[in-house]
């Protein structure tokens, strides 16, 4: 029962005592605010109904300790002084007003008494909690939007690649027969397998074994010949690889340690190989013909060495012309890497070629000369980039959502497929899910990606049509993705372009050596074909018929003609065929003192401004201070394409 | 005769500035002041008073101490600041525009003769 005149502390303090103890833990910090401003009221000696309505007013205010103290000690106050002048309590508390309201506005205003921390405190913390609700809705709002949209994939690109290779007639098509010359072939002796193989010479010890070698395959290479002759590769793309082939192609993987290989085999096709998606990525699809023709390629290589050492032109002509024709053949699946090896193998029979010309000129007869010349110069060795445009295509429509507009956002299915590729930010994978939602938000748009993947891809066609001698740094292909690394939040942004644009300005300027090459080597067969005919080197590549040599090739770094002396004072006064190289200028067949890549060659090509600072430089001076060689090149066979 | 809240609102923080001109009062004596001063027309309950004490002293237009009377009882005062005189000044040449605008529409007393009401001159034929 209350006491209604209860003004003993004492009392106070022991119900205080026994209500802590009655008191839950977790609101025991409340009561104890609570009870310190009620031994406060019960202090004042006011009527109780006055002192309850102090303690109403306080507590609903909801208050700092110290603030309800104040108010309550003020209220008290107050009340005696209506005491003192006559007024009733009950008179006072009807005076008072509405309680409740009065807490309402007793809170409002004390709070803004106090301290302008507490209230920079309060709206920080305010603004960082609707900061926080803001992000979750938006993050939920992404989420939904990344998870309840998907793409729609309405092309099937390798069926579509896969049917233009249908329509090549079976009796065109070579790849049944490289295939069948690969899976017949004899075991590789373990010690030629861990060699570059076509770089034995005939002093090396291992010579006697690779000829054996190279004669017991002689069965598969004149299954190669057939192959290279026919118009067509005819080979499909697939996801699809056999047990067969895995262990076959083992051996080029790891030579005899089979076991191994074909853990490291079956690894490589476990990723894309079990596929039965009938409309799989074109991006993880199989290019199994890659690795088989430039294994090919380097064993026609050394059969044309042998035949050479063995005064054997018909077999060497047999072999280069296959070389080139299976360059050809590569050029038909239109990936940038089957590009690149196209013109691996293609540099490779140019190599062959040129030093055949260089050690044993008279070694061809001048019809399989002209025969060569003809199959090289039709070579088209221009960068193709058709089915790389494809594989972005299908990474899109896998990836992003489709408003039927040509626009859309990356799914959650398209943040998989990135991860699936490796193309993903770093972190865990429980991270990766987290952020999913929010990465879908930030990245670019399929509109945006799209637009900046065929800029980058048209900028490489243009950059590959200019003449390198017109060409300047802002043409660079590469500047796209140069802009879009050069900072997190775009190479974040633009993750797919990034990762799926290749080495554009790579590719163009491998084509462009190719080429280059390719004309020294022309020219150089037809001054060999000109000396046939008259008897000694022409003075000038003018003096050269236009029924031997239609047009004297241009230099590409001046796109002047290439330039020639018949007589090298600085080689035995032998001919020579040379660009002027990457400083543009005409050092008279003198190279560069120190050759990076093999030849002063496009790779090292430089702007006319950037020439100016780095002809400057000892160091850069020493690799581009010279003339390029084309031909004839250094004596030692083993350069970087072996 | 009770006022609206929402004039209440505009009177009130005046009216307790005005009374706190001449000195520092506590929140009783100030209740007491507006009932008696405006003859009960801005009286106004402790739930109203003190929350506008609390409002014009975060305004900085007064300041408040509490002190130990006679009585020996605590008493918080409240006073103006420099601030709280400026904000007097100016708001009550806004009421005295406000007044002469409502005079001039006949609602108020004209604050030249402040005795005399509208209602004095229904009938005009003083002239």
């Amino acid at each position: 029962m209350t006491n209604p005149h209860r003004t003993n502390t004492a009392l106070a303090d022991q119900n205080l005592v026994m209500r802590i103890l009655r008191t839950p833990i977790h609101i025991l910090p409340q009561n104890l605010r609570r009870k310190s401003a009620e031994r406060a009221i019960a202090q004042t000696n006011l009527p109780e109904l006055l002192q309850r309505l102090i303690l109403d007013v306080t507590n609903r205010s909801k208050l700092w300790r110290s603030e309800r103290l104040d108010v309550a000690r003020e209220l008290a106050s107050h009340f005696h002084d209506g005491l003192a002048s006559g007024t009733s309590s009950d008179k006072l508390a009807e005076n008072f007003g509405d309680r409740a309201r009065a807490a309402a506005l007793i809170h409002r205003s004390k709070k803004r008494c106090r301290p302008k921390a507490w209230h920079a405190l309060a709206l920080t913390t305010k603004a960082v909690g609707l900061l926080f609700i803001a992000t979750i809705a938006l993050y939920l709002a992404l989420a939904a939007r990344a998870f309840l949209t998907h793409p729609n994939i309405a092309r099937n690109y390798l069926a579509e690649i896969n049917a233009d290779i249908e329509k090549i007639p079976e009796a065109n098509r070579a790849w049944p027969l490289y295939r069948q010359a690969y899976l017949a072939q004899p075991r590789m002796p373990e010690e030629i397998a861990k060699e570059q193989f076509p770089a034995i010479k005939p002093e090396d010890p291992l010579w006697p074994t690779t000829v054996a070698y190279v004669k017991e395959c002689q069965p598969q290479i004149k299954l190669l010949h057939q192959a290279a002759a026919l118009p067509s590769l005819g080979s499909f793309l697939s996801y699809q690889i056999t047990d067969v082939e895995v262990d076959t192609h083992s051996r080029w993987l790891a030579g005899t340690d089979l076991e191994k290989a074909r853990a490291q085999s079956k690894r490589q096709a476990d990723g894309f190989a079990l596929s039965t998606d009938p409309n799989p990525d074109l991006i993880g699809v199989l290019i199994p013909n890659l690795g088989t023709m430039r294994h090919f390629a380097r064993l026609l290589t050394l059969d044309a060495r042998i035949a050479a050492l063995n005064n054997d032109p018909a077999r060497a002509h047999e072999n280069l012309e296959s070389m080139y024709k299976m360059s050809a053949h590569l050029s038909e699946s239109g990936f940038i890497i089957s590009g690149l090896v196209r013109l691996a193998i293609h540099d490779r029979a140019t190599q062959t070629l040129s030093n055949i010309l260089r050690d044993q000129p008279d070694l061809l007869s001048t019809d399989q000369l002209t025969s060569l010349a003809h199959v090289l110069a039709r070579n088209n060795l221009a960068v193709d980039l058709s089915t790389e445009r494809l594989i972005f295509y299908d990474f899109i429509q896998r990836a992003y959502s489709d408003n039927g507009r040509g626009d859309g956002h990356l799914t959650a299915e398209g943040f998989n497929l990135l991860n699936k590729y490796n193309f993903r930010p770093n972190g865990s994978t429980s991270l990766q899910a987290l952020i999913a939602p929010a990465a879908t938000g930030l990245m670019a748009s399929r509109k945006e990606i799209t637009r900046l993947y065929e800029q980058g891809l048209d900028q490489a066609v243009r950059f590959a049509a200019t003449p390198v001698w017109k060409r300047t740094d802002a043409d660079s292909p590469d500047l796209a993705s140069a802009n879009i690394a050069a900072s997190a939040t775009s190479r974040f942004r633009f993750l797919p372009v990034w990762a799926l644009t290749p080495a554009l300005g790579r590719a163009v300027w491998v084509h462009d050596e190719s080429t280059q090459r390719s004309a020294g080597l022309l020219t150089a067969i037809a001054i060999e074909i000109y000396r046939r005919k008259h008897g000694s080197y022409p003075s000038s590549l003018a003096d050269i018929e236009t029924s031997i040599l239609p047009a004297i090739p241009l230099d590409m770094f001046d796109g002047q003609p290439l330039r020639y002396l018949p007589h090298n004072l600085l080689d035995n006064n032998r001919p020579v065929i040379y660009s002027i190289g990457v400083d543009r200028k005409d050092d008279h067949a003198r190279a560069p003192e120190k050759i990076i890549n093999g030849v002063a060659s496009p790779s090292n090509w430089m702007s006319e401004s950037r020439l100016k600072d780095a002809l400057q430089s000892p160091t850069e001076r020493s690799s581009i201070d010279g003339d390029w060689i084309l031909w004839p090149l250094s004596p030692d066979p083993a350069s970087k394409s072996q | 005769m009770r006022i609206e809240r929402e004039l209440m609102r505009g009177a009130g923080p005046l009216a307790v500035l005005k009374l706190l001109e001449r000195g520092e009062m506590y929140g009783y004596q100030l209740v007491e002041a507006l009932a008696k001063r405006t003859a009960g027309v801005l009286d106004m309950g402790q739930s109203t008073l003190y929350p506008l004490l609390y409002n014009l002293e975060a305004k900085g237009l007064i300041e408040s101490v509490w002190k130990t009377s006679t009585t020996e009882r605590d008493r918080k005062y409240y006073r103006l600041t420099k601030a709280g005189i400026k904000r007097l000044v100016k708001d009550t040449e806004q009421w005295r525009a406000v007044n002469a605008a409502m005079a001039a529409l006949g609602i108020t007393a004209s604050l030249a003769n402040p005795l005399r009401t509208p209602s004095l001159n229904l009938g005009g034929g003083a002239a």
